[in-house]
């Protein structure tokens, strides 16, 4: 982890030096740290008159890069030491937990070894002998430099004439004012302040004033924490404590009345035990009047007996007299001085009173007057103007604040050892309200309104002091009587100040810089502060932020100043910018080898000498193929930045300052708190710390998240329970938190809230305290929460990622066939190029008229064969990948649109989200299927049950019916009781009460929430669920339980309990249910289990859901020794699930089984249908299934999966060792190898068990196996055991489909060929994954046998296609060389080549995605078609051989027709070449019309329109005299010779090809072709009856060749079937034939 | 917080429905389409009409390729004195030797005028990648580009480095033998006006544009050119400069604007100048007819005569085959999987 935190000190520290203007105002901030780890306090000084400073010269490239060389060794300390932080013993150790509970490391990186693996080690060592290097080098540096970055600390040592001051709430306003004066007085000054209540503003003030060092420190730190004030007092030589810091407000006070007492009194004694530990001699206390409460006599002297009667003032006496007690046993000189209201401000207008805007209701009457002055609030609230005085409102004493501070320096001044002074500080006459109002009133020239209400508690009517003692002892009078002065002053600031002290100033900043990932790895710690974001934490932070482009996490130290460490984007998802969009795409689009080769191709061309062709030939396509590729990725990420600005300028309410703003989410920092109303949509990830419901609950819909529709409850953290709203507006904190991942079920963190929360827990965080970034808050008035991951970084934005590219069959095959054109090319350019190279000696020597040269360059002989390599490069399409790119993104969009896969329940369409695949749709062969959610519905309903051995619900088949049940609870009997009641409360469901007082159940789990309504309707209704209270209302009557631990459900535990406390009679219970095997084993020794068994297996049976309730009592003490182990494991960061698990074993044993549950989970629609259809399409089922295998196998007879006996066999592979296992595993090969001849349905059943041991040891068996067999049910398998078993499958060179609905399914998906998600009731989570997500099973009947079908077929058609026209016109150049010297000419010219390739023969081809070889209809009757698709028997080198000849033939017929047709005196280049050019044009346009099946409009546009477009483009360019084929179309055109040519290409072309395919279209037709026939002669084919008898004599011809079938094939394209071969499949269509 | 919570942010229902595909026949792959099937009767029909079609074109470009005629003389090896038989090329570059030639041609059938006269070259590689690119259009277009001669080497330039106009290969290789006719030792006329393209003289060679340091060279490729004509006016360079895209190729040397008839001896004097013997190249004079098909070329009838009688063939066959072997089209009973019902593999 401390990799990053140098990195970022280091950037922080060359920020620092690099700019002058950085941070004008003061804070340097240091981390220096000793070697044991720690970090010393890291204080904000004074620049100016530093050596550092001063030592930086103007800007210059010279002195910025002097700048550096000086940051270096200050980076390097820093670094160095700091990278021995120790990020959790500092929170710890902040947390005041024992230090020695923490193992203490030996070295002080051993927390980051514990963390990083080796090779993190290594890079480690690494870094320090690169550090040490730098090191060594850089002292002779810091030799020659002044060593400037090490000032002599002057607030560490006592210096003669010189007081140094402790001013304790030196941020406040006294304390300001106060540490003003003494400063114009030359003390030195430290400030110690948490900026609770204090405004840094004021320190900023104070710090432009003086900025000398050694004059004023700044400690951000809390009084509170003994550990961190004893530092500071280590740290520092006081001579003095002047002791301000304190709460401070009356009616504050009395609502809150313990924080007062804390923090007056605690506090003080804290500073006190450090004054005396360090020896400082004198005290200042700063006290109040309000100690003497209301006295009987006026005015008040110090002998005025001390009788409070407000918290405040009690809290105030206590700490007096802490103070003077202690004063008693020790020399310490002590003055305590006690006044009342503070007024007026600094006439110099430096300072002011600058309280909390949150406070301002607390505040002082000063305060209020001018906030009603300034029209901030509506007007004065008097309370109580029925006092016993002359006007009848509160008369007071209002003393100047500049006379309050000479005061106190008085006093400190004539302070002595052993002495104490008690004075009050007053001027000695009262004013009332009322006058004070009315000067208010002409100091401001308001005339502001004036409200009266009843007295406020805890006022007394009229106080004012006699400060005759201070006055005589201390020489001290008020100076600053007159009350209008006084406020026309305060006025003047508060005027120029509305927003108290100033913003700080913008800060400019260095270009952005991101840090790598890695740099940011480890945890990171978010720091939160609702009061200072606006100040250090947030300029600090900020500017990483900006600077990194990393989230922030923040760490802090003891006196809670802060390092970071960084993290990432803010809501950005783009993938380009404006600037780098060119390079970065250009280099994307050439990491592909395709179009590495066009490069060279094109560059090659460049050469003169050696292009036949003008360059734009390739240049031309590469850049338009270029940019088409380059503006849908500039779409895209247009998108991408519409929704991302979209998202990012919604508004949020976040605290800053201590103040709620409105601001875009794209400004929400990591650390920010922000606010969310009901129905808000979660902006990022947050960590809740608080909600408007008193229990810290709050409800969000999680849909968008993971597609689960009902309401989840988050709870606020245990530290944060119970906060007001108020308090959320000043807290601060930390949070621990893992890196950013998108497991959107696991948050492991940690919080810790600092003073003044102080909660000495560390406090676990879990997904459950989270609100995740696209939720809906729900059901609650609002929340809060504080971000921790934002922008990218948020479990969504995680989770988002660009999917693996996914290579199709198909593709591969294209890549295949495309090696092959390229090693043809190769041959033809060497042979040729040698040809070529003898034809030059031989011949070309003696033609004079070409003028050889008698010696060539040495680089001669490879001029042929390159000009012959350009020539053919053509060879291989350049606009084939963008052509398949494009009609991919329409089959997607076909399923994306299609209306038939849209499910009207929920309301989804389907999804293509990957666009890449849709072929290999086609081409599964096998299925991999989840049960639960996928074929069922996931829609329990509760139907029988077994208590203690008695059977409900088995004669009706519905328990609820049952009269006996109801009987039972009707009479009270225990058992039924008890299992009613583990229904009830045993879950995490949530009642919700409609406001027409219905309850409606919000589950997570559909199991639960029919076992919670079933119970409800047996009378046992959950009425409430208010934290961990729990009502049931049983009969009318009401029970409550006081849910103390939920024991969680896992998949591993498979199980879920609670422990509960019984209201009634304090029983502490454990109330279990789970799966048998998890519940069974627990029972006590000695509990009959068989009748448990019994019922299990009985329902099983069934297909029904069985679960096991069980219960315990638990003893006091034996609950609270496991709540703690629980609580610890709780909180535990690694591995935290498999630690909880452990501990709740401890407690879930020795239970009460009471009974057993059966929930029925309903087969969703059409799922036999599909199943069995897509078995006849040769596809093989397996089923995975986490369930029991007597379920598993019921629901897999219900959906045809296998079939029952005589028909069907399953064979079982079980064991428990690894011999039985293997036994096993042989026999059910043996019997799979024996009878795989008879027409018998086999399948074999293996569970998770077995499976584990066979993956492991028997892998090659069971491979064997899993060829053989055809269909498969796996039960109990875990979520690895299925990817693994896909993985099985995809080795055996099969395509598999992985279907599934819920997370478990999710690696499954993944690791499939192609993986399907349900959007179902189970959540998104197995929908994002996917490639494809439908709404229900029965659609993959139609995604795989409609879209995979027709996708596959018209790549097929278009990939060869595309081969077959390029082949055409490079062999037309082939042949042309012969007649040309074997030179290398090209006959066509360069924009023909163009045109030819991007235009004329690519745009008509495309309309093959409209294409369909049959119709939906015959294919979902005849889904054994698909066999071709699956075989591969479009595309596979054998078709591909036979377009390879067709356009070899065409080539001739082509060339051969031009050449006898245009000789003698037509052979001119231009015409020849042009005729040419027709002649393909028109060819290929008859390929396409013969090959297509079916012609829309559209094709008919296409392939005709393409016509007119050539005639018409070449006309175009034949009217320009530059173009190199001026006039020759007209001539053509006009020429009959030219007609005839074309026409008789055409025909000699096309009429082989049409014969040919007439006779195999008609006398060797395959089954598409038949189906094709007989769905347009007589439309869809309908069962057939009465072939059966036509069939027998067909049987014994097809046997023998039916043997043939192997299913290892080495390559997909070897056909699974063949036309004359019957399939291997549709074992099932035994008697489903009768159908046709 | 909660003062006013806005309804509008709550679920958003009319975007789930809006999720609902737009029903368009495009979008459900319906569009209304035609769906021909290669049936016997389609397929016999196409045949058998491409056969009754291209028959009578066959005939005809058959019959007006018969109308040309043509006299086709090859005067290369006869138009060599005796004795430099053995040494042809040596004779040929000779700037000595006499390479007038007179022979006489015999006109087989009446000749309507004009009569095109074409030299025929045979095995010289106009379309030699070397060759055909060594030209520059844009010097033969205009003066201003007259210093373009980016693609003429190794004949841009003389050897002091003015350019050459024409330039290149094509050009500096011009055919130069001359033929002058006499039926009856009366000269037959020649026309050499409007034997090239009209468009070329317009456009591709400009009229400003005056032969320049043209075969000064050391070696002497062809024809010189009259450096007072403008390039638009030099036909036989123009003709010239159409490339010929296969080794043996015509080119128009002028026409006899008069009949000549059936039996007519004609006298033909060859200035025989060109080098072909270097490379074996032959040399022809041809008189010729035209017709509206062109020259006389009887591959296309041919072809046509050819192919429409296969396709009519292909037909019969394809009835025959029909009626011997009558297929039900559609036949369910023909799929693989019917066939096996019980097909446990």
């Amino acid at each position: 982890m401390h990799h990053g935190i140098c990195r970022i000190m280091w950037y922080f520290h060359l920020r620092i030096l690099l700019l002058p203007r950085f941070n004008p105002n003061c804070d340097i901030i240091r981390q220096s740290c000793n070697d044991d780890g720690e970090l010393s306090l890291s204080l904000m000084q004074t620049r100016a008159g530093q050596p550092r400073s001063q030592a930086i010269p103007p800007i210059g490239i010279p002195s910025l890069l002097l700048r550096f060389l000086l940051a270096i060794p200050s980076v390097l300390s820093s670094s160095f030491f700091c990278s021995s932080l120790d990020l959790r013993k500092l929170l710890m150790a902040d947390a005041g937990l024992d230090r020695r509970a923490q193992p203490r490391a030996g070295r002080s990186w051993s927390f980051s070894e514990m963390d990083y693996s080796d090779t993190k080690q290594k890079s480690h060592v690494l870094n320090k002998v690169f550090m040490a290097t730098i090191i060594t080098a850089m002292c002779i540096i810091v030799i020659m430099q002044t060593p400037c970055h090490h000032e002599p600390n002057m607030f560490f040592i006592h210096e003669r004439g010189v007081t140094h001051v402790l001013v304790t709430g030196g941020a406040g306003y006294i304390g300001s004012h106060a540490a003003l004066r003494l400063l114009k007085d030359s003390y030195r000054v430290t400030i110690v302040d948490n900026l609770s209540r204090g405004n840094i503003g004021a320190i900023k003030v104070l710090q432009e004033q003086f900025p000398e060092s050694g004059r004023l420190q700044f400690i951000h730190a809390d009084l509170g924490d003994a550990r961190v004030v004893n530092q500071i007092f280590a740290k520092n030589a006081f001579d003095a404590v002047m002791h301000f810091a304190a709460v401070a407000y009356v009616g504050e006070s009395t609502l809150d009345p313990l924080r007062y007492y804390h923090n007056i009194t605690s506090n003080t004694l804290v500073l006190l035990e450090a004054m005396a530990a360090h020896g400082v001699k004198t005290l200042i206390y700063s006290s109040t009047c309000a100690t003497y409460g209301e006295p009987k006599k006026m005015p008040i002297t110090e002998l005025t007996p001390q009788v409070p009667i407000n918290p405040y003032g009690k809290a105030k006496k206590m700490a007096e007299e802490i103070i003077l007690d202690f004063s008693k046993r020790s020399s310490m000189a002590v003055m305590i001085l006690r006044y009342f209201n503070v007024i007026g401000s600094d006439p110099g207008g430096r300072l002011g009173e600058s309280p909390r805007p949150e406070l301002r209701e607390h505040g002082r009457i000063s305060g209020a007057c001018f906030d009603a002055a300034l029209g901030i609030i509506p007007g004065l609230k008097v309370k109580g103007n029925d006092y016993i005085t002359p006007d009848g409102t509160c008369v007071r004493d209002y003393i100047d604040v500049t006379d309050l501070v000479d005061a106190h320096v008085k006093a400190l001044n004539k302070a002595e050892p052993d002495k104490v002074g008690i004075y009050n500080v007053g001027t000695g006459k009262g004013r009332s309200v009322k006058e004070f109002v009315e000067a208010c009133k002409k100091a401001t020239g308001v005339d502001i309104k004036v409200e009266y209400f009843d007295r406020r508690p805890g006022d007394y009517a009229e106080v004012y002091s006699d400060p005759s003692k201070i006055n005589s002892e201390l020489n001290w009078t008020a100076q600053h009587t007159d009350l209008l002065e006084s406020l026309k002053i305060a006025w003047r600031w508060q005027k120029l100040h509305r927003n108290g002290y100033a913003p700080p100033k913008a800060i400019s900043l260095p270009p952005r810089r991101v840090i790598p990932r890695s740099s940011c790895d480890g945890k990171g710690f978010v720091f939160f502060d609702a009061i200072a974001t606006g100040e250090i934490v947030r300029t600090t932070s900020e500017e990483i932020v900006q600077q990194s482009g990393c989230r922030v996490s923040s760490l802090v130290h003891e006196s809670n100043q802060e390092i970071f460490l960084f993290v990432s984007y803010i809501g950005n998802n783009l993938k380009y910018t404006l600037w780098n969009f060119l390079p970065k795409n250009l280099w994307e689009q050439f990491r592909r080898f395709m179009n590495q080769y066009f490069l060279l191709i094109a560059c090659l061309q460049l050469w003169s000498l050696i292009t036949p062709v003008n360059p734009a030939s390739t240049w031309g396509p590469l850049i338009i193929i270029f940019a088409v590729s380059a503006t849908k990725e500039a779409w895209d990420d247009y998108n991408r930045y519409l929704s991302d600005k979209q998202a990012n300028e919604k508004e949020v309410w976040v605290v800053k300052d201590g103040i709620r703003k409105h601001i875009q989410a794209q400004d929400i920092h990591v650390g920010n708190i922000v606010w969310l109303r009901e129905n808000d949509e979660v902006p990022c990830d947050l960590v809740l710390i608080g909600t408007s419901e008193p229990q810290g609950i709050c409800y969000v819909e999680t849909s968008a998240l993971d597609g689960e529709t009902d309401l989840k409850t988050r709870v606020v953290p245990s530290a944060c329970i119970g906060l007001a709203s108020e308090q959320l507006h000043i807290i601060k904190g930390v949070i621990e938190c893992p890196n950013p991942d998108k497991d959107i079920r696991r948050f492991d963190g940690n919080m810790r809230l600092f003073p003044p929360f102080i909660d000495n827990d560390l406090c676990p965080l879990t997904i459950s305290n989270t609100l995740l970034q696209s939720c809906y808050l729900r059901n609650t008035e609002w929340a809060c929460g504080v971000a921790v991951y934002t922008g990218n970084e948020t479990k969504l934005g995680m989770s988002r990622g660009v999917p693996e590219p996914k290579l199709t069959a198909v593709d591969a095959m294209i890549d295949k066939l495309t090696g092959a054109i390229f090693l043809f090319q190769v041959v033809v350019v060497i042979v040729l190029g040698f040809a070529g190279n003898i034809w030059k000696d031989t011949e070309a020597r003696k033609q004079w008229y070409v003028k050889y040269p008698e010696d060539g360059p040495w680089y001669e002989l490879l001029v042929i064969p390159l000009r012959f390599e350009l020539l053919c490069s053509i060879m291989i399409p350049i606009s084939i990948k963008v052509s398949l790119d494009l009609v991919k993104s329409i089959y997607a969009k076909f399923i994306d649109w299609d209306e038939e896969m849209y499910d009207h329940d929920t309301r989804t369409p389907s999804h293509a989200a990957n666009t890449a695949i849709s072929e290999d749709l086609g081409q599964v062969e096998y299925i991999l299927t989840d049960k639960t959610g996928t074929l069922t519905e996931n829609k329990m309903i509760f139907r029988r049950c077994c208590i203690n051995g008695v059977f409900y619900g088995n004669e009706s088949g519905d328990a609820l019916k049952d009269v006996e049940l109801l009987n039972a609870v009707a009479n009270n009997v225990a058992d039924v009781i008890r299992f009613l009641t583990i229904m009830t409360v045993c879950n995490t469901v949530i009642p919700i009460r409609s406001k027409s007082g219905m309850i409606s159940y919000k589950a997570q789990s559909q199991d639960e929430d029919a076992l919670v309504n079933a119970a409800a309707r047996l009378h046992m209704v959950l009425i409430s669920k208010n934290g961990s209270s729990l009502e049931i209302n049983l009969n009318g009557s009401l029970i409550h339980y006081e849910i103390l631990d939920i024991l969680e459900f896992t998949s591993d535990r498979k199980r879920m309990s609670v422990v509960v406390k019984d209201c009634q009679d304090g029983k502490i219970l454990l109330l279990s249910k789970g799966a048998d095997e998890a519940i069974l084993p627990c029972a006590y020794a000695g509990q009959q289990i068989r009748p448990f068994v019994d019922a299990v297996e009985q329902y099983a049976q069934l297909g029904l859901r069985t679960l096991c309730l069980a219960w315990r009592e638990l003893k006091d003490d034996e609950y609270n020794e496991w709540s703690h182990a629980f609580k610890q494991a709780r909180s535990t960061l690694v591995d935290r699930e498999w630690k909880l698990a452990e501990v709740c074993q401890i407690l879930e044993h020795d239970l009460e089984i009471v009974g057993v549950t059966a929930i029925e989970d309903r087969l969703q629609d059409g799922v036999p249908e599909t199943i069995e259809t897509l078995r006849q399409a040769g596809i093989n089922f397996w089923m995975l299934t986490g369930d029991k295998q007597n379920t598993a196998i019921q629901i897999a007879l219900l959906c045809n999966f296998i079939s029952s006996e005589p028909k069907g066999q399953l064979l079982f592979i079980n064991g428990k060792t690894e011999d039985e296992v293997l036994r096993s595993l042989e026999r059910v090969l043996l019997t799979m190898r024996i009878t795989s001849s008879e027409p018998k349905d086999l399948a074999f059943v293996v569970d998770g068990w077995a499976l584990e041991i066979i993956l492991k040891q028997y892998r090659a068996v069971f491979t064997e196996l899993a060829i053989l067999s055809r269909t498969a049910i796996c039960c109990r398998v875990t979520p690895s055991q299925k990817a693994q078993l896909v993985e099985l499958l995809k080795s055996c060179d099969y395509r598999t489909l992985a279907i599934g609905d819920g997370g478990n399914d999710v690696r499954m998906i993944q690791q499939a060929d192609i993986g399907v998600g349900i959007s179902g009731r189970e959540g998104l989570q197995a929908a994002r994954a996917a490639d494809y997500s439908i709404g229900k099973f029965r659609f993959l009947k139609r995604l795989i046998l409609v879209h995979g079908r027709y996708s596959y077929n018209r790549t097929a058609f278009l990939s060869q296609y595309s081969f077959y026209k390029s082949l055409l016109i490079c062999f037309i150049q082939i042949f042309f060389s012969f007649f040309s010297g074997v030179s290398g000419t090209s006959l066509f010219n360069s924009i023909s080549l163009m045109a030819y390739n991007v235009f004329y023969t690519s745009i008509p081809v495309l309309t093959v995605v409209l294409d369909k070889d049959l119709s939906e209809k015959t294919v979902m009757q005849n889904p054994q078609i698909l066999l071709y698709c699956q075989a591969g028997r479009l595309l596979n080198p054998s078709t591909f051989a036979g377009w390879f000849g067709r356009s070899l033939y065409h080539a001739l017929v082509v060339f051969l027709i031009t050449v006898h047709a245009y000789a003698d005196e037509k052979s001119e280049m231009e015409e020849l070449s042009m005729v040419a050019l027709s002649g393909c044009i028109w060819l290929q346009a008859f390929v396409v019309t013969i090959e297509m099946n079916s012609f829309t409009i559209l094709q008919h546009l296409a392939i005709w329109g393409n016509f007119a477009a050539f005639y018409f483009i070449n006309s175009v360019v034949s009217t320009i005299p530059s173009a190199g084929m001026y006039t020759i179309m007209f001539r053509l055109c006009r020429q009959p010779s030219y007609w005839i040519t074309v026409v008789l290409i055409v025909a000699v072309g096309m009429g082989p090809v049409l014969a040919l395919k007439y006779l195999r279209y008609t006398y060797r037709s395959s089954a598409i072709n038949i189906l094709q026939q007989a769905e347009r002669s007589r439309g869809p084919i309908f069962s057939v009856g009465g072939l059966e008898s036509q069939l027998k004599s067909l049987e014994k011809d097809v046997a023998s060749l039916s043997t043939s079938q192997s299913k290892f094939r080495n390559s997909v394209y070897e056909p699974l079937l063949s036309v004359s071969d019957p399939p291997p499949a549709s074992t099932r269509s035994t008697q489903r034939s009768v159908k046709f | 917080m909660g003062d006013s919570t806005s309804p509008s942010d709550g679920p958003a229902e009319p975007r789930r429905k809006s999720k609902k595909p737009k029903y368009s026949r495009f979008t459900q792959q319906e569009l209304p389409a035609c769906k021909p099937l290669l049936t016997p009767m389609i397929v016999i029909t196409t045949f058998a009409l491409i056969g009754i079609i291209f028959i009578p074109i066959g005939l005809a470009s058959l019959s007006a390729s018969e109308q040309v005629v043509e006299i086709v003389y090859q005067y290369d090896a006869d138009c060599n004195p005796e004795q430099s038989q053995n040494d042809k090329v040596a004779f040929i570059q000779s700037s000595v030797t006499n390479k007038t030639c007179i022979r006489t041609l015999n006109v087989p059938r009446h000749m309507d005028g004009p009569v095109h006269i074409y030299y025929e070259l045979d095995n010289f590689y106009q379309n030699h990648r070397r060759y055909v690119k060594s030209r520059s259009d844009k010097q033969l277009r205009s003066k201003a580009s007259e210093k373009v001669t980016t693609n003429c080497a190794p004949e841009a330039t003389t050897s002091d480095g003015s350019v050459i106009v024409p330039c290149g290969l094509i050009a500096w290789s011009l055919f130069n033998d001359t033929y002058s006719f006499a039926i009856d030792s009366k000269t037959i006329e020649v026309n050499k006006k409007n034997i090239a393209w009209e468009s070329d003289k317009e456009h591709k060679f400009g009229n400003d544009v005056y032969p320049k340091n043209f075969q000064m060279g050391g070696l002497i490729g062809g024809a010189k050119l009259n450096a007072s004509i403008p390039l638009s006016e030099q036909e036989d360079l123009i003709v010239w400069m159409r490339t010929a895209a296969l080794p043996k190729f015509r080119k128009l040397y002028g026409r006899i604007e008069m009949d000549l008839d059936a039996n007519e001896q004609i006298v033909v004097t060859i200035q025989n100048n060109y080098n072909t013997y270097s490379f074996e190249g032959k040399k022809k004079l041809v008189l010729s007819t035209t017709s509206w098909i062109g020259g006389k070329n009887d591959f296309l009838g041919t072809a046509y005569l050819t192919v429409g009688s296969l396709c009519l063939f292909l037909a019969m066959a394809f009835i025959v085959l029909y009626l011997l072997k009558p297929r039900t089209l559609g036949d369910p009973s023909y799929l693989s999987w019917n066939r096996n019902p019980d097909g446990h593999y």
